[in-house]
């Protein structure tokens, strides 16, 4: 397995180097960080030589994820990047899929959306199938092309319903309360947005094809990421449009495991500001490791170029590349033993 | 009453009034804010499946269950068998009950045993189990960069896929959620 895994990493340097992506090793700590509600970080502080007393101590924070050192990397030189990287998230389960420490690649392309990144994450996988087994032994399961789906098609396909002809928070409460979560006058008190993740959890995640590898495109506009939000049209049942707003965003499911999300990146100082403001809002509410806010965040997107970037979980790819069902089979030294 | 987060494998949760052991849980995390607990649980009454996603904050009913550790001791064909270790009374637990466990029981073992109402209805196997490979063919050394595996079968009865370097009479841990091999274990 040590030898698969190895092998799987160096297949991923060799696709990206040879499409002329310049691979980047950006630092662990971080003296700030995005927002984002939905992780927690881990602190750690740096003792300063010889110092004593209040300013001894600089907190530092193990980085959950790259993204805020390669969007600056791009800002200042504008090329294709990618990187292989530890990352660190606190309160993180440690189970099958999950682990607080593991390893993420992401990679950053100039000048395309989010449609160009799936069509370069479908060259990997090929790349990786071709290279790593011998011919007729790769897993066809993880073969290109995936399938396509926007998320409201994937809501009629596996929740039963359209997700862009329910607006309000009581029309996703009366479906919820059709699968059997709750009471709907319950249900009904609660936002938009968090029905909507109930919903995707329970009826669509699991229902998801695994004999092919799904994307699911265009996420709702409502639920707020650093991704471009664009405007599209929706026909209802009764044959009349609205509009439907959407965000270039994917995430890539194989095996029913999710695998990597990606966004045509947000550049729009305003919108960017935005989000940090309203993430940073409900994160010092929330956070159980508080932790700064890069500052120049926003100015420092906005300088990049028309760009997308995917994270991908690297583990889990060599997981489902090598057929098992949890990360400990290809993690050496995993935490389930500790913890 | 129990917090979403606080559900495992093993929590029974009443329903409607109607018993559920919880038999697999995944955490979820799907973006902002909360997270969900996504929940496979069995009907204690008639044994059906039923799948739930519950909020980790939110609160959930729940019964009180015993945990009594037993040694396990011998399977009569209809139950498995179970010493008390701390009362020496016998304990049945029945092979519907463990369905697809049995393997990962070892004679004089210690299991946790969950009793409601005075009913076994489940015994918890460790995450982790060490196995001997009892069974095993040889194989010519293959390509191992392309993971092949061969199945072996343990003192246990189970059958689990190896790479092929392991030879009989190893030890082996094995993953007992997945029944993957994890790892050789040097001793």
């Amino acid at each position: 397995m040590l030898q698969f895994r190895s092998a799987c990493i160096a297949g991923v340097r060799a696709f990206f180097s040879s499409r002329g992506y310049l691979e980047v090793d950006t630092p662990a700590l971080a003296p700030a960080l995005i927002p984002e509600t939905c992780l927690e970080v881990f602190r750690t502080d740096y003792l300063v030589p010889f110092r004593e007393g209040s300013n001894s101590l600089v907190p530092l924070f193990l980085a959950p994820s790259p993204e805020i050192y390669i969007k600056r990397l791009i800002a200042n030189h504008g090329v294709s990047v990618f990187q292989v990287s530890k990352c660190y998230r606190n309160v993180e389960s440690v189970g099958n899929i999950h682990s607080p420490e593991f390893t993420m690649l992401e990679y950053y392309t100039m000048q395309v959306d989010y449609l160009d990144s799936l069509e370069l994450t479908e060259a990997l996988f090929s790349s990786l199938l071709d290279t790593l087994f011998p011919p007729g032994h790769a897993p066809e399961t993880l073969r290109p092309p995936f399938l396509r789906l926007t998320m409201d098609e994937a809501f009629s396909r596996f929740a039963g319903f359209s997700l862009a002809d329910c607006p309000e928070s009581a029309d996703l409460a009366r479906h919820a309360s059709g699968l059997g979560l709750g009471e709907e006058s319950e249900l009904g008190t609660r936002p938009w947005d968090d029905l909507y993740e109930l919903l995707l959890v329970h009826a669509v995640e699991p229902a998801l094809p695994r004999d092919i590898p799904v994307a699911i495109l265009d996420y709702p506009a409502r639920v707020p990421c650093l991704a471009r939000e664009r405007s599209t049209f929706h026909r209802r049942p009764d044959g009349t449009e609205c509009e439907w707003r959407t965000r270039e965003r994917w995430e890539l499911y194989a095996n029913g495991v999710e695998l990597a999300n990606c966004y045509t990146e947000e550049r729009d100082p305003a919108e960017i500001d935005a989000y940090l403001a309203a993430e940073g809002h409900l994160k010092d509410g929330t956070a159980r490791v508080p932790h700064p806010a890069a500052a120049d965040f926003g100015a420092i997107s906005a300088r990049m170029p028309p760009c997308s970037g995917v994270a991908l979980g690297l583990d889990r790819l060599i997981m489902v590349l090598a057929g098992r069902s949890s990360l400990d089979s290809v993690i050496p030294f995993p935490l389930t033993d500790h913890v | 009453m129990i917090r979403g987060g606080d559900i495992g494998k093993g929590t029974v949760l009443m329903n409607k009034g109607t018993p559920y052991l919880v038999v697999d849980r995944e955490f979820v995390n799907p973006g902002k804010g909360g997270a969900f607990a996504r929940v496979k649980m069995k009907n204690l009454r008639d044994g059906s499946v039923l799948t739930k996603t519950i909020m980790t904050s939110d609160n959930v009913e729940d019964a009180t269950v015993d945990t009594h550790e037993g040694q396990f001791q011998y399977n009569d064909g209809e139950n498995f068998v179970f010493m008390d270790t701390e009362s020496f009374e016998q304990i049945m637990v029945s092979a519907k009950t463990l369905e697809d466990k049995e393997h990962y029981l070892r004679e004089g073992d210690a299991y946790d045993i969950l009793i409601w109402e005075n009913e076994a209805i489940d015994v918890k196997i460790p995450p982790k189990m060490i196995f001997i490979v009892a069974e095993s063919e040889n194989y010519v050394r293959g390509d191992t960069v392309s993971g092949a595996t061969k199945p072996v079968v343990t003192e246990t009865g189970l059958v689990v896929r190896v790479p092929l370097f392991i030879k009989q009479g190893e030890r082996i841990m094995v993953n007992t959620e997945t029944n993957e091999y994890q790892e050789r274990v040097n001793s």
